[in-house]
């Protein structure tokens, strides 16, 4: 009977796991749809049919795996760079101060400056490639430094302290104090960061003209007035924005798991 | 294992002076109670004992590890029951079979052996209790600190657990200073016992309980003499 009850409880969470995105996915197109009609102009909004038979095209065209690839390791590049060198910078100045208060203005300036701004400054001292990844590492970076920093110092000073008391190693109160602590922020925070680099990195490729790039494509498509082809690569930069996203939420499964078992 | 000897302490938080030129003696082997009102500075002084804290004057353990219950459990609330044990074990026995008996028998003493596998948050108040006693009592330290333990558990259970902690410490006999603002939890545990007093904080009264903490009952005559001697002085403060 138990079991019986807990198969109909998580039958129910899948089908509603299903459900709503799809009911929500339906609402965006029916939205779209009534819009293109009351615009009624193919050349400015097309109808989302036009654009997702021109989304699913996208795959058999010549060199779109090596755009979308190279894009997406811009994005990798500049997300692991900035997560490791936020991961480390935040666990030193839990340690010392001082180096949070000097780093602390820092990352405000950097979370200040706008995208835009920062491109065009690289755009005269850096190639056009790296810049991408340079813009990408400069807006990932201050956003998971603050996070890091604030989720190490919020750890528990009452096990702290125990810790402290009963001699518990360095490594062992990383292990299972710290660690458990940041994960949660470390895979929440990491998460929309890393599709808010894609964006950035997308964004980036395009007022810059980063040949073989997504947002070159995008760039191509806007230039040639050319709006079903230019939204379904939007499409695809979504896409490919939820595909990071669910293999960081793996990730945090895998690691939820694994640290049950250990 | 040693007596606690603590001379001339001062401990203040920013200007709130705390302790100033406080001196005590709490006995070596025994169960010292420190009774107190709220605030009056008890967690205090076993965070100075412990070293949790910066602190002026001497306190002298004698070279004795310490470990401490706190008032909350304070155990690691992602891993096992085992783990939070096996934990503070690792830096003294690199035998894990040694740490495993050592870990086993300690629960079995405390009658939770079934908890091991479990999480504290999957734990109730008292278990969780249990268990932190489980880790100092594990600990191999010549000083126990507890602060008021029992504060959030309900009588019966109060009760158990007192007799569970006498009957370690009668195995263990280390010096144990034992802070709490409920009197009877003293007239039950203590062999000696301190009334702390505030502005400055200092003992205003200090005496001992002869009578074998095992068999005590609360309306022993000896328990009950104290037991009015300590509502007169707490009244007085």
């Amino acid at each position: 009977m138990k079991k019986i009850a807990v198969d109909k409880q998580k039958a129910k969470k899948i089908a509603l796991n299903i459900f709503y995105p799809l009911l929500s996915f339906a609402i965006l197109m029916a939205v779209w749809a009534i819009a293109a009609k009351v615009k009624n102009d193919a050349f400015v909004l097309p109808m989302p049919s036009a654009v997702l038979a021109r989304f699913f095209k996208l795959g058999a065209e010549q060199g779109f795996w090596l755009s979308v690839l190279a894009t997406l390791l811009r994005t990798a590049i500049c997300f692991i760079t900035s997560f490791v060198l936020a991961l480390f910078l935040a666990a030193l100045s839990g340690l010392f101060k001082p180096m949070h208060r000097v780093l602390s203005p820092i990352v405000s300036f950097l979370r200040a400056a706008p995208t835009v701004a920062v491109i065009f400054i690289l755009y005269s001292f850096m190639r056009k490639d790296s810049m991408a990844i340079a813009v990408g590492f400069l807006i990932a970076f201050p956003i998971l430094y603050s996070a890091f920093y604030s989720a190490i110092v919020g750890v528990d000073g009452d096990l702290l302290k125990m810790a402290r008391l009963y001699k518990v190693s360095p490594t062992d109160r990383i292990r299972f104090i710290y660690l458990p602590s940041i994960a949660d922020c470390m895979f929440d925070t990491g998460r929309s960061t890393l599709s808010l680099t894609l964006k950035v990195v997308i964004a980036s490729e395009m007022l810059t003209n980063v040949a073989r790039s997504i947002g070159d494509r995008i760039q191509v498509a806007y230039a040639t007035m050319e709006i079903s082809y230019l939204l379904a690569w939007t499409l695809i930069a979504i896409v490919f924005s939820f595909v990071l996203e669910w293999a960081v939420v793996g990730l945090k499964k895998l690691w939820e798991v694994l640290r049950c078992r250990t | 294992m040693s007596d606690v000897k603590i001379e001339n302490l001062k401990v203040a938080y920013g200007d709130n002076v705390i302790f100033d030129d406080f001196s005590v003696d709490f006995a070596e082997h025994k169960i010292s109670v420190v009774l107190g009102g709220s605030g009056v500075g008890k967690s205090t002084l076993l965070n100075a004992v412990a070293g949790l804290l910066p602190y002026g004057g001497e306190i002298d353990t004698g070279g004795a590890e310490v470990s401490y219950i706190f008032q909350n459990d304070r155990l690691i609330p992602s891993i096992t029951v085992y783990k939070n044990l096996d934990l503070i074990l690792r830096g003294i026995c690199k035998d894990k079979a040694e740490r495993r008996r050592r870990i086993e028998n300690m629960l079995a003493a405390l009658e939770i052996s079934e908890l091991a596998g479990k999480l504290p948050r999957n734990l109730s108040g008292g278990q969780a209790q249990r268990v932190a006693m489980a880790r100092a009592y594990l600990y191999p330290s010549g000083v126990l600190l507890l602060d008021e333990p029992f504060k959030a558990l309900d009588t019966a259970l109060k009760t158990r657990l007192i007799k569970q902690l006498i009957a370690l410490h009668e195995r263990e006999n280390r010096t144990v200073i034992f802070v709490t603002h409920a009197i009877d939890e003293c007239l039950l545990v203590a062999d000696e016992y301190f009334v702390l007093a505030e502005n400055p904080v200092r003992v205003s009264l200090s005496g001992e309980i002869k009578a074998d903490k095992a068999a005590r009952r609360l309306d022993d005559k000896e328990l009950c003499e104290v037991r009015d001697v300590l509502l007169k002085n707490i009244a007085s403060l």
